[in-house]
């Protein structure tokens, strides 16, 4: 009996501390979000550690941090699969969480409309601002005999369907573009999908791929090197790094109905995000890109600071949406 | 033991059908004609039915050649063959069973109660309900291993876990 | 020699006092990091641990990298042998036989190789990578669509090799971990796969989620059947017991020696060709070794081989890092992310501009391992008292860190659920003797040869000839035929040996042969 009565102790005492610790950790949690500013602030990114978007968030990290915006550091989570699908599938799983942006790309975009049924896109989440474009060039190896784009496409058209193209996912941006040039010049070619922004250089430098359309941050250093070449410019004017390149449009390559900005970077925070956290984000990130470090970032990377919030950015989301459309339902993926 | 690999392969075999049902509306070649989505998954269900049919189709052979002898075969190659003076062979999987139980109630629990709570009552109810060690020493584990794995990871490597819906904030830190 | 100089002069830019130091505490993080499920990986650990490497000035802080790197790494045998729980792809095949030795109260020895085979092979890896850089990245950028395609076929193929006594039930564990690997939305085409619509399998499984269900929960679930309450096995208390002895290196000197060549050479490919170093060695050193048989059940060897390929890989992985600035896994991502925020760009000009941090990193990745065979070596005792823990109070432990590993490798409480679900999958496969080891190695395999396939199909135009007539790609193709040749001989010849030794035993020697031959012709 004594036994007994002491096992009735033991379990009524840890029921009794079991409800204090719960107790506990929901008032403590309760005073972090009582207050108006988000903490514990996670960054979604759509590639892994070391890739485009990775990179780009903690560099976002990094500034911010410097202009003392922020104290503490902003952990990067990555959600590579399906080009941002599941970025923003798990961006839309956190509804009204203030502590959760994610860094989207124009990509997410593309993504959603290439999906018969997406589980989310980039409309659903709550857009804060837009912070960079990211110009688009095409790269071949240094060796290469096409020396500008139209080398290239007449290449294409004696060997229809023979050149290999590579980059990401076929509903990624490069691949849209492509698409774009081959009907408009009525040529084909082919595109190998890599994962990963590594085995895409090493593709071209091997020769399995004769061209790829990226950014400066993709070849800038195989450039350097002498190992790749860049042959064309996707912007209005030519580059500051690269005065020799001539634009697509110079080319003769107007690329008519395409939005100018094709790779444009921003972030965005869950669905339903409180005004009071989207400011708290926009403030920010206003203040990061006046800032002098984010100036000489841009330029070292190719990209142009394009900062736009609110309605304008939500009017520049769907001008995208629209005009890629037609060419994402033209992929044989497409609506499955 | 024979008997449990004749069920194990109609599980397999049938849990490949499912799987190839599925596979069959996914493209099994693509436009260019090389291998779509579909042709990694139709090969491996198709696999899978042929190899839990082989699995089923072996044990009811065997059973049929060594009907008299004991169950010696090739399923005591792993882990099974240990200690004779344990518990039965069902109070084993009672116990086994039991803690899986717990484990998989504890998941409902965490996301409606939190990391620490539910954590903290997973514990109790394995050390009270399953070991019946009722000792303060089993108070002290259910609370302690919760409250410091919470302490480490939010706080220490600022790495989230889950606040649950009864948390006021979206995750307790 | 201008590289030996460059290499001395980066060894002595490591070896100042503060950046020993930072390294030391590198190292125990990331031991103490590595331990904790979900972070286990050295990718993670790196991760986790990058915000601290990054108030550092550039050299120290990646030295410390270096060290956590290897702490991690460590950490992740450690939990392998001790409690049979893989943290990282790499570690897997411990659980073979690192696991074994523990069982049988030989846990120390098994650590103690883990560390010393490491610390050879890290040498050798760090050598061949002063010397061999050049030549070696040539080698990684030929590495193409067809040829990694050939490379996974010879890993899925020591896959099979690798099924036990019973090749239906190692077919089935692969074939299972192979369709899991299909799961999500398919990069190629943007299909979804097997995601019934759930946005929370857009993403596929993951494989922590995988590893700790399928082995962590399911060897609790095992374990909890027995006794209450006593310990896991007996841990021996002399010293002498809890080291290597030197029989024991002498058995493991080929195995280290093969395990470093294999994985520095695969762990060099860019694209994650690294993770099957480690797996590629344990076959090799399993199929040369003169018996086969006690593999699996303990062999010290079968800890030697792979650990030292792991460990060399680190060499080999920093080539495409710093020669052509491409990541060749996870951890050298993690690696390359911290250059560049330093403001370091990796890539061909890296030696030639950068050359203050490019030798004190590779001089402290070697650094690193000596580091951890100090630092690990006298701990190896204490690491070893956790099987002294009562099992009542390690399994609840287990559980609860199982749960934050699922949950934390990409905050998802379907990642639990999925644990939780393979955990039972592991239990039942306990029971059935089906081994658990194919499926994750498949599942770590599948998706790059699967997508490795439609690569060089869609460069060929569908030829399959482009397999044969790419050289690499033939090289590993004839590779692997000679190990399957070589293994079904040498199998069947030891089968006939035992059968005729048995001769008593008629019923087993007439069932099971038929039963386990037929698959595999």
């Amino acid at each position: 009996m004594k036994s007994r009565t002491r096992q009735l102790q033991v379990a009524a005492a840890s029921a009794v501390l079991i409800t204090a610790v719960t107790a506990c950790s929901s008032f403590s949690s309760g005073t972090s979000s009582g207050s108006g500013t988000p903490s514990n602030i996670q960054m979604v990114v759509d590639t892994g550690p070391g890739g485009g978007s990775d990179i780009f968030a903690r560099e976002i990290v990094k500034l911010a941090q410097q202009d003392k915006s922020i104290t503490s550091n902003w952990p990067v989570l990555s959600e590579p699969q399906g080009g941002g699908l599941g970025a923003m599938a798990f961006m839309k799983g956190k509804a009204k969480m203030t502590n959760f942006v994610a860094e989207f790309t124009s990509k997410w975009v593309i993504g959603a409309l290439g999906t018969a049924n997406p589980p989310a896109s980039l409309s659903d989440l709550t857009p804060i601002a837009e912070l960079a474009d990211e110009t688009q060039m095409v790269a071949v190896p240094a060796n290469s005999p096409y020396h500008n784009f139209q080398d290239f496409i007449n290449a294409a058209k004696k060997d229809p369907g023979q050149l290999v193209q590579t980059g990401g996912a076929p509903s990624s941006v490069d691949n849209l573009v492509a698409l774009k040039l081959q009907q408009d010049t009525k040529t084909k070619w082919k595109y190998l999908s890599f994962a990963d922004g590594g085995p895409r250089i090493t593709a071209l430098l091997r020769g399995d791929a004769q061209m790829m359309i990226g950014s400066q941050s993709d070849f800038q250093d195989q450039v350097d090197a002498g190992k790749l070449r860049i042959i064309a410019v996707f912007s209005d004017k030519r580059m500051a790094a690269y005065p020799n390149v001539p634009t697509m449009t110079e080319q003769g390559f107007t690329l008519a109905g395409m939005p100018s900005q094709l790779q444009f970077r921003g972030v965005a925070g869950p669905p339903g995000m409180s005004a009071a956290a989207v400011s708290y984000y926009v403030g920010i990130l206003k203040k990061m890109t006046q800032s002098a470090a984010w100036q000489q970032y841009m330029t070292s990377e190719g990209d142009q600071t394009e900062f736009v919030t609110g309605t304008a950015l939500t009017s520049l989301i769907n001008t995208f949406t629209t005009s890629m459309r037609p060419l994402v339902t033209s992929l044989p993926g497409a609506g499955q | 033991m024979h008997r449990a690999d004749v069920v194990a392969g109609a599980a397999v075999a049938a849990l490949g059908a499912f799987a190839l049902v599925t596979a069959l509306n996914l493209a099994f070649l693509s436009n260019s004609g090389v291998p779509g989505p579909g042709f990694f998954p139709t090969l491996l269900s198709g696999l899978l039915v042929v190899l839990g049919v082989l699995l089923a189709v072996f044990a009811l052979r065997t059973r049929q050649v060594v009907a008299s002898g004991p169950d010696t075969g090739d399923v005591t190659d792993v882990e099974s063959a240990e200690g004779e003076d344990e518990p039965s062979q069902g109070r084993r999987a009672l116990r086994a069973g039991g803690v899986w139980l717990c484990f998989a109630v504890a998941v409902p629990v965490l996301t409606v109660l939190g990391f620490v709570p539910a954590m903290a009552i997973l514990i109790a109810v394995l050390l009270f309900g399953v070991e019946r060690r009722y000792s303060w020493r089993s108070l002290v584990l259910a609370v302690v291993v919760p409250v410091a794995v919470f302490e480490l990871f939010v706080h220490v490597l600022t790495i989230p876990l889950p606040g649950g819906l009864l948390a006021l904030g979206p995750l307790s830190s | 020699m201008s590289a030996l100089a460059h290499l001395l002069d980066g060894l002595g830019t490591a070896l100042t006092p503060m950046n020993l130091l930072w390294m030391v505490i590198g190292c125990v993080l990331g031991t103490v990091v590595g331990i904790l499920p979900g972070l286990g990986s050295p990718a993670a650990t790196l991760a986790v641990l990058l915000p601290l490497t990054l108030r550092l000035p550039p050299t120290t802080g990646l030295i410390m990298m270096a060290g956590i790197y290897h702490g991690a790494k460590f950490a992740g045998s450690t939990t392998a042998i001790l409690l049979n729980i893989p943290t990282e792809t790499s570690s897997v095949v411990l659980c073979y036989d690192g696991h074994e030795l523990a069982k049988k109260g030989r846990a120390g020895p098994a650590m103690g190789m883990s560390a010393i085979s490491g610390f050879i092979a890290s040498t050798i890896g760090v050598i061949a990578l002063t010397f061999t850089a050049p030549a070696i990245a040539n080698l990684a950028v030929s590495f193409g669509p067809p040829e990694f395609a050939s490379l996974m076929t010879f890993g899925l193929m020591l896959v099979i090799t690798m099924a036990g006594r019973s090749p239906v039930k190692g077919l089935i564990s692969m074939t299972l971990g192979l369709l899991v690997a299909t799961v999500g939305v398919d990069l190629v085409s943007g299909a979804q796969r097997y995601t019934f619509n759930n946005i929370n399998l857009y993403d596929g499984v993951e494989f922590i989620t995988l590893t700790l269900g399928l082995f962590a929960v399911a060897e609790v679930l095992v374990n909890v059947e027995k006794k209450r309450g006593k310990s896991l096995f007996t841990v021996p208390r002399k010293l002498s017991e809890l080291l290597p002895s030197k029989a024991d290196l002498r058995r493991c000197a080929g195995a280290i020696g093969l395990g470093s060549v294999v994985g520095f050479l695969i762990g060099a490919l860019p694209g994650g060709g690294s993770t099957i170093g480690s797996f590629v060695s344990y076959t090799l050193v399993k199929n040369t070794s003169k018996d086969p048989d006690k593999f699996g059940k303990g062999a010290i060897e079968g800890v030697a081989g792979p650990e030292a390929a792991n460990n060399s890989e680190a060499g080999g992985a920093m080539i495409p890092l710093l020669s052509l600035g491409l990541p060749g896994n996870a951890s050298t991502s993690v690696m390359l992310a911290a250059l560049l925020l330093y403001g370091v760009q990796p890539g061909p000009l890296l030696f030639s501009e950068h050359p203050e941090i490019a030798w004190p990193v590779i001089a402290s990745l070697y650094l690193g391992t000596l580091v951890l065979l100090v630092l690990n070596l006298p701990l190896i005792p204490m690491w070893v008292q956790i099987l002294r823990i009562p099992y009542w109070v390690l399994y609840p432990t287990i559980l609860v860190l199982a749960v934050v590993g699922a949950y934390s490798a990409r905050g998802s409480l379907f990642d639990v659920w999925m644990m939780v679900g393979f955990s039972l999958l592991g239990y039942i496969f306990r029971k059935l003797s089906i081994p658990a080891a194919p499926m994750l190695m498949a599942f770590v395999l599948g998706p790059q040869a699967e997508l490795a396939l439609r690569q060089s199909l869609t460069l060929s135009n569908n030829n399959p000839m482009i397999f044969l007539e790419r050289p690499i790609s033939a090289v590993v193709l004839a590779l692997t035929v000679a190990v399957i040749a070589f293994t079904t001989v040498s199998r069947h010849r030891r089968r006939r040996r035992v059968d005729a030794a048995s001769a008593t035993v008629p019923t087993e020697a007439v069932a099971s042969p038929s039963a386990i031959d037929e698959p595999v012709k």
